[in-house]
């Protein structure tokens, strides 16, 4: 099999997959016995079956299920994910606004995680079952175990409302004016406007919640991190480089580490997809106007056109990452060639 | 030497860069407000939601208004005076002439027209709010006559609400709105409302960012009073830990939406101060008058040993708040207060079942959506009732329920026993009708008929739907609660608090129940 029949034989797969998507999501929201009219209109006007029959009708929840699932798909394929019921704008409009804000949250997130990860894991197959093993585990057990809502609760209570040494929620200091928009994401368009007080006001924002992510994806990536280098430390050639007179910091970092780094960059490239759904809470407390908090949102208010565009758009992210991952297989392992 | 200058000369523009780049005006006073933002829409004619009252309230004048802190009378506003015919169908109000938009036009009766037809046929989530109104007619420039399909008590107290704001008709014109009967269809202004105002109020919308920020710039044209506060920003908390630690941080002046067990750890910080305010919820147990439903619970002596068994004090203590007299919201004109509430008799419980003939206890199966609201949950006040009326013999097997499902059961009056929540429809004693045979409450959901009642009550419940003179009410409200404590179907047993916090350097903070907040009686002491 040559690249390109590889190349579109997983392409073609990934159509069916996101139609099998948009059918259930559909239906997940559909389906869960909660009421749209109930999480939308006041407690008081519940009370008037006029406004609840107006506001079926405005959007579209007096018709049957197959009949609002074609005209959705049918809206979709034109480009159209819907109008929000909560916000009113289209959806593709609120999620283009706030995706750069989440991109630039899960990026500095990763770049923590990946740092605080290999680190981690490094530090516990070096020097396997001593005291620093223990204490990165523990660390990473309770990156893994903690609830994540709670880990942003004590950041922010402890760094920012007592310590008073971190920023607090939100993109920006309250009184701070966003940088005229360039690519959404405010530490950029900071920096592109040579605006360094809003950069650095941009980032201190950024640094309590990125954390938060990147303790919750650190503890997998230690842990893959630490398991790999172990295997590959006891392998053969790694005998052979110390054996022949290098240095073991040589040892460690260029046949050690290298060889290990494979598996780990794969739980990389899915945590990525994992830091956006996890963003869901983190943006919720951290009060960050990011697709996690748009999705919060949506779901708490059974904004189904706003839900249907968010989930579309993670399992578009997730299918993207599966398909660049299995694009890289194709060149890493050459018995995907064969086969 | 050279490339030092250039140097210079960069960071010298970097500098003007910074500062033109940094944000508000030094000497702007702002208001920061942490708030779980609700808003649907800022268009007064099509949002429907508590953050949008609160926002509109200011921006938008009304025709009258109530006090800064209750709802016990009315008070002009746009309206210096008005007249009501002797019909009660006809309201005439004179608007007062000094009245302009915040663009400078004049506020004419044409505005208050365009205005309320456009609520009427515009079809949002409040339009039904101006169902009672049959015509409305300009007489001049400053009167308007307002008639209603019939006669209507509550009306003033209707129109207070922000969805009833009366705004510039050429404005809203100019960016396709209409109060023509097709505007449901028609009517395309609301992307204009939602990103500025064409109001006469105080303050103007300046910006709204959904679910992240609202920002209100002060009326320099504003034709009353100038507040304190040149800019109010809104900035959308949902949680309400992220609102203490923000205002622990001092980066907000308020947080509008704690709840009972935030609230206790601000306690002795000498930089905040804690506001105790009312919900306007009444949580209360209502148990069916149709004996095929309910069994027991369907004869007023169990009902009302049910009253005296509850623990009233108790609930006070899990969510503070007021023990309700009666189920008419305590904030109301006319409304039973603590004063004239139930306190837990067990021996008359046990008494009042006895002579109802269940001297050993009978079970009770309780009905209630799993749900909280405001902090509040539906699951702890069930066990606490659970608990309470087990000591008077009452056995309750708790069944709570989706609250979808749990609504249809209560809506279409098929529970045996219920426990629900009631926030007035309407600011007025006329609000408390729903619960009297022949209301929404006490006969669509509970089976409750007129001809279940004396017929004097009857008499009563007509002149309460009419009466419009204030002593009037206070006679028929009064005899009408006694008869609903004594013979009703319902047990309300708290209106809980709704806790918020504010730097102690803020004056003027109160609590409104219809647009929770007026930010235009808020200012800052020098400290």
């Amino acid at each position: 099999m040559n690249f390109f029949q590889y190349f579109i034989r997983r392409a073609l797969l990934v159509t069916p997959l996101l139609l099998g998507i948009t059918v259930m999501a559909f239906l997940i929201a559909n389906l869960i016995p909660a009421d749209p009219t109930i999480a939308n209109l006041p407690p008081n006007a519940l009370n008037d079956e006029d406004t609840i029959a107006a506001f079926r009708k405005k959007w579209g929840l007096d018709k049957p299920l197959h009949e609002q699932y074609l005209t959705y798909l049918g809206n979709l394929l034109q480009g159209d994910l819907g109008t929000s019921i909560k916000t009113r704008k289209p959806v593709g409009e609120d999620i283009s606004r706030r995706l750069p804000a989440t991109i630039e949250l899960a990026t500095l997130g990763i770049i923590f995680g990946i740092a605080l990860g290999v680190g981690l894991g490094l530090v516990s197959a070096i020097w396997k079952d001593s005291l620093a093993d223990y204490a990165a585990r523990i660390i990473a057990f309770i990156g893994i175990s903690f609830p994540v809502f709670l880990l942003a609760l004590i950041f922010l209570t402890v760094f920012y409302a007592q310590m008073r040494i971190a920023a607090g929620p939100g993109r920006l200091d309250i009184i701070m004016r966003p940088p005229p928009t360039v690519t959404g994401m405010f530490t950029i368009d900071a920096l592109l406007a040579g605006d360094l007080k809003t950069f650095k006001n941009a980032f201190d924002h950024l640094v309590l919640p990125a954390s938060t992510l990147a303790l919750y994806i650190s503890a997998i990536i230690s842990r893959i991190t630490r398991s790999s280098l172990l295997e590959v430390l006891n392998q053969d050639y790694m005998r052979t480089a110390r054996a022949k007179g290098l240095r073991e910091r040589y040892v460690i970092g260029f046949h050690g580490l290298r060889n290990s780094l494979i598996p780990v960059v794969t739980v990389i490239g899915l945590s990525y997809g994992n830091l956006l759904v996890g963003s869901i809470l983190i943006e919720s407390i951290f009060a960050y106007p990011g697709i996690g908090f748009y999705m919060f949102r949506a779901s708490t208010s059974q904004d189904f056109p706003a839900i249907m565009g968010v989930s579309l758009l993670f399992a578009f992210i997730y299918v993207g990452v599966n398909f660049v991952v299995d694009i890289i297989y194709f060149f890493l392992d050459p018995r995907i060639r064969v086969a | 030497m050279k490339g030092f200058k250039y140097i210079l000369a960069l960071l010298a523009l970097l500098a003007l860069l910074v500062g033109a780049f940094a944000g508000y005006a030094q000497d702007e006073k702002v208001l920061v407000i942490g708030h779980a933002e609700s808003t649907d829409s800022l268009d007064p004619a099509n949002g429907f939601t508590g953050t949008g009252h609160m926002i509109n309230h200011v921006v938008y004048d009304q025709l009258v208004t109530f006090p800064d802190e209750d709802a016990s009378q009315i008070l002009p506003r746009l309206a210096d005076s008005w007249e009501i015919s002797e019909d009660g169908l006809t309201y005439t109000f004179s608007l007062n002439p000094d009245a302009v938009f915040a663009n400078g036009d004049d506020v004419t009766a044409d505005d208050v027209v365009f205005s309320f037809n456009r609520l009427k046929y515009r079809d949002g989530n409040p339009s039904f709010l101006a169902d009672p109104i049959d015509s409305l007619e300009a007489i001049d420039d400053d009167t308007v006559a307002i008639t209603v399909v019939e006669p209507r008590p509550s009306f003033l107290s209707e129109i207070t609400s922000a969805v009833f704001s009366v705004s510039n008709a050429d404005v809203v014109r100019e960016n396709g709105g209409t109060d023509a009967m097709d505007a449901a269809e028609t009517d395309e202004a609301g992307a204009y409302l939602d990103s500025q105002s064409a109001g006469s109020g105080p303050y103007m919308l300046a910006l709204w960012e959904p679910q992240a920020r609202t920002e209100l710039v002060r009326n320099e044209n504003y034709w009353g009073e100038q507040p304190y506060f040149d800019r109010v920003i809104i900035i959308n908390m949902p949680e309400a830990a992220t609102q203490k630690a923000a205002l622990e941080a001092g980066e907000i002046d308020i947080a509008l939406d704690l709840s009972s067990d935030n609230v206790a750890s601000l306690v002795g910080n000498e930089s905040i101060e804690i506001y105790r305010g009312l919900s306007n919820w009444t949580h209360f147990i209502i148990m069916n008058t149709d004996e095929e439903k309910s069994g027991p619970f369907a004869d007023p002596k169990v009902q009302l040993a049910v009253r005296y068994a509850l623990d009233y004090e108790g609930y006070k203590t899990l969510w503070g708040g007021v023990t309700p007299g009666s189920n008419m919201w305590v904030g109301l004109f006319t409304a039973f207060g603590e004063d004239r509430a139930f306190s837990r008799d067990l021996d008359k419980a046990r008494e009042l079942l006895a002579e109802a003939g269940y001297p050993d206890g009978l079970d009770m199966n309780l009905e209630y959506p799993d749900w909280a609201l405001g902090g509040v949950s539906f699951n702890t006040n069930a066990q606490k009732i659970q608990a309470d009326l087990a000591e008077a013999g009452i056995n309750v097997t708790l069944s709570p329920g989706e609250m979808q499902v749990e609504l249809a059961k209560y809506r279409s009056g098929e529970h045996s026993v219920g426990y629900w929540l009631w926030g007035p429809d309407i600011l007025d004693p006329i609000d408390f009708t729903s619960f009297l045979p022949g209301g929404k409450v006490a006969t669509e959901r509970n089976n409750w008929q007129l001809e279940d009642v004396p017929e004097d009550i009857q008499a009563l419940i007509a002149r309460a739907r009419t009466a419009s003179d204030p002593d009037e009410r206070m006679e028929v409200y009064t005899a009408l609660q006694e008869f609903n404590q004594q013979q009703g179907p319902f047990a309300p047993f708290v209106v809980p608090e709704q806790p918020s916090a504010y730097l102690a350097n803020l004056q003027g903070f109160i609590f409104h129940p219809h647009w929770t907040l007026d930010v235009t009686l808020l200012s800052r002491a020098d400290m």
